[in-house]
């Protein structure tokens, strides 16, 4: 008799358990805080973003457009729509950030045309010897056929802010060299502090930048960009660009066309112009804006125009596939011609 | 991190000690195998505070020792599914490798006199927590990953209901949890470890399960499985039914 009360006491147990998984974890209403999110995304976005006119976007139309979407989305589908109602400002710096990971929330189409038209292993089948790697692995040089030299900067990021610095052993390696590319296909920027380290290598005389555009207001840049003495590099520049050079890497592509020894080849880049910072949602989540207008020497802006290059060479993915890199090729021939 | 290690090292010395072979002890081993379907529940607020059911499957070995007066057993359990939220999926991984040693305390009559033990012991082990997801459009993932290293207590008792039947019932509580983790900040991914007891971070699990006699030295079992893991701003939990196999070497 005893036995069979305990057999019974452990079905008792059984059954409780098995539903224990479901009961345990209760979901929680949090459709308020969500709303608060997205009325907090419309005042950041419409205090704070400077290309609303310039795009043409009726921000009052977009928020009564994705308000019901928001408020009818169930459970996580609210995660997909603020990440489409952020795209609809078609800005490759807009993001969503969660604890978990950062979600870009739009591809601009330059990037997406432009995403498998180059390879950086297909440039080093060019060169004899193996491509010598610094700055933290983000800089590639090497002497290439008739004696050019050559660069890859992977990105202009600042995660540590000296590595940009082992360039200058690259210019000494290069010096005697009859021409110079630096190649910034699909680098995805980073700062401008970075870039004009590179840059100021460059100039021979101080570079009077644009200025920038913040809350509809025109501001000068205070100091210009000084030329670093004495200049590391005089031979002829190639820079290759492509419609994966982004941000900071515009800038830089910028600021090195008003040279005149340097000449840009390959594709427009991306068209992503401006400084970004992030803004703090009343849940945990935040959103990384544009905030600034960076603009181009003719007043217009980066975003969405990109730099043109001097000379267009275009690069398809079949090119890629084949083995050829017909930028890389064109800016060697260039420089020999030169 | 560093008074972790030592902990854990000096228990398991120190368990191993105590299960020095002896002439006397004649080990039995066995093997079992196991699968079936989990039910789970989570929620992992590092995506969103929103609640994931679904289904497992979940499939484990494991390795067991008995001797005189005490046993170990060496585990491995390993769960994957797409636990869903409306008609968001979630791609989860769940692992767990892990030690047993347990003692027996004491064994007693029942079920028409045939022979029951109760036991206790330490755990060390290791929970791998991994969540993929899919956000706002093909080829963008949303990452949770978590590394727990425990060191849980285990009791349960373990007896023959008939000649052929045997049962065993094992509940396992972490004491103390060392966690890796990985966290994005501003487009940097970062991992971030630190260390907790179970009364901040309680991890139970319960295993029930009831084994029959085929032929000498082969069991055929069906289990349930109970786990409750709630971690920082993870909490989940699974039932499992399982059924295993199990095969006997050495004498009894």
């Amino acid at each position: 008799m005893k036995n069979y009360k305990l057999i019974k006491y452990l079905f008792i147990l059984l059954v409780i358990n098995t539903s224990c998984s479901d009961l345990l974890i209760q979901p929680e209403d949090d459709t308020a805080l969500k709303m608060e999110d997205f009325n907090a995304i419309r005042d950041i976005v419409e205090e704070n973003y400077p290309y609303l006119d310039f795009k043409n976007i009726d921000w009052d139309e977009v928020y009564n457009e994705y308000l019901p979407r928001i408020a009818n989305s169930k459970g996580d589908e609210y995660l997909n729509e603020i990440v489409s109602f952020l795209g609809e400002l078609e800005d490759g710096h807009v993001g969503y950030q969660l604890k978990s990971g950062y979600v870009r929330t739009y591809d601009l189409p330059r990037v997406l045309e432009d995403k498998f038209t180059y390879k950086p292993e297909l440039v080093r089948s060019y060169f004899d010897s193996e491509l010598i790697l610094t700055g933290n692995n983000h800089i590639n040089y090497g002497k290439a056929a008739d004696n050019i030299g050559y660069i890859r900067i992977e990105t202009f990021d600042n995660e540590d802010r000296f590595w940009v610095h082992d360039i200058d052993q690259a210019f000494i390696d290069l010096k005697s060299t009859d021409g110079l590319i630096i190649d910034v296909r699909h680098n995805g920027g980073g700062c401008t502090c970075v870039a004009n380290y590179v840059t100021r290598r460059f100039l021979n005389e101080p570079l009077k930048l644009p200025g920038v555009i913040r809350k509809g207001v025109f501001y000068e840049e205070e100091e210009p960009l000084t030329p670093h003495t004495p200049v590391p590099y005089e031979n002829n520049v190639v820079v290759l660009i492509n419609g994966v050079s982004f941000s900071a890497t515009e800038v830089f592509a910028r600021d090195m066309k008003t040279i005149d020894r340097v000449t840009l080849i390959g594709k427009t880049t991306a068209g992503g112009g401006g400084a970004t910072q992030y803004f703090d949602l009343p849940s945990s989540a935040q959103i990384r804006l544009t905030f600034q207008n960076s603009l181009k020497y003719d007043k217009t802006p980066i975003e969405w125009n990109g730099i043109t290059p001097d000379i267009v060479i275009e690069q398809s993915k079949d090119d890629v596939e084949n083995g050829i890199d017909k930028q890389f090729e064109y800016a060697i021939q260039f420089l020999k011609d030169k | 991190m560093n008074r972790f290690i030592t902990i854990t090292f000096f228990l398991t010395i120190f368990q191993y000690g105590f299960s020095q072979e002896t002439d006397k002890d004649k080990p039995q081993f066995s093997i079992t195998l196991s699968t079936g379907l989990s039910q789970v529940a989570l929620k992992d607020k590092t995506i969103s505070s929103e609640k994931y059911s679904g289904s497992l499957t979940p499939i484990s070995i494991v390795f067991n020792k008995e001797k005189e007066n005490s046993s170990w057993r060496l585990y491995l359990n390993y769960s994957s599914g797409l636990p869903t939220n409306y008609n968001i999926k979630a791609e989860l991984n769940d692992f767990n490798i892990g030690w047993d040693y347990s003692y027996n305390l004491k064994s007693f009559q029942l079920f028409g006199n045939h022979p029951t033990y109760l036991f206790g012991g330490f755990s060390p082990n290791l929970l791998v927590y991994y969540r993929k997801q899919n956000i706002a459009e093909p080829g963008q993932f949303l990452y949770a990953a978590k590394l727990l290293f425990n060191m849980s207590g285990n009791a349960g008792f373990y007896g023959y209901l008939t000649k052929k039947v045997s049962y065993n019932l094992t509940t396992h509580l972490n004491l103390f949890t060392y966690e890796i983790g990985v966290e994005s900040e501003e487009l940097d991914t970062q991992i971030v470890s630190q260390a907790s007891t179970g009364f901040s971070t309680p991890i139970f699990r319960s295993a029930f399960s009831l084994n029959y006699e085929l032929i000498n030295g082969l069991k055929l079992g069906i289990g349930y499985n109970f786990k409750y893991v709630k971690h920082d701003e993870l909490r989940m939990s699974s039932d499992s039914f399982l059924f295993s196999l199990t095969k006997k070497f050495g004498k009894s």
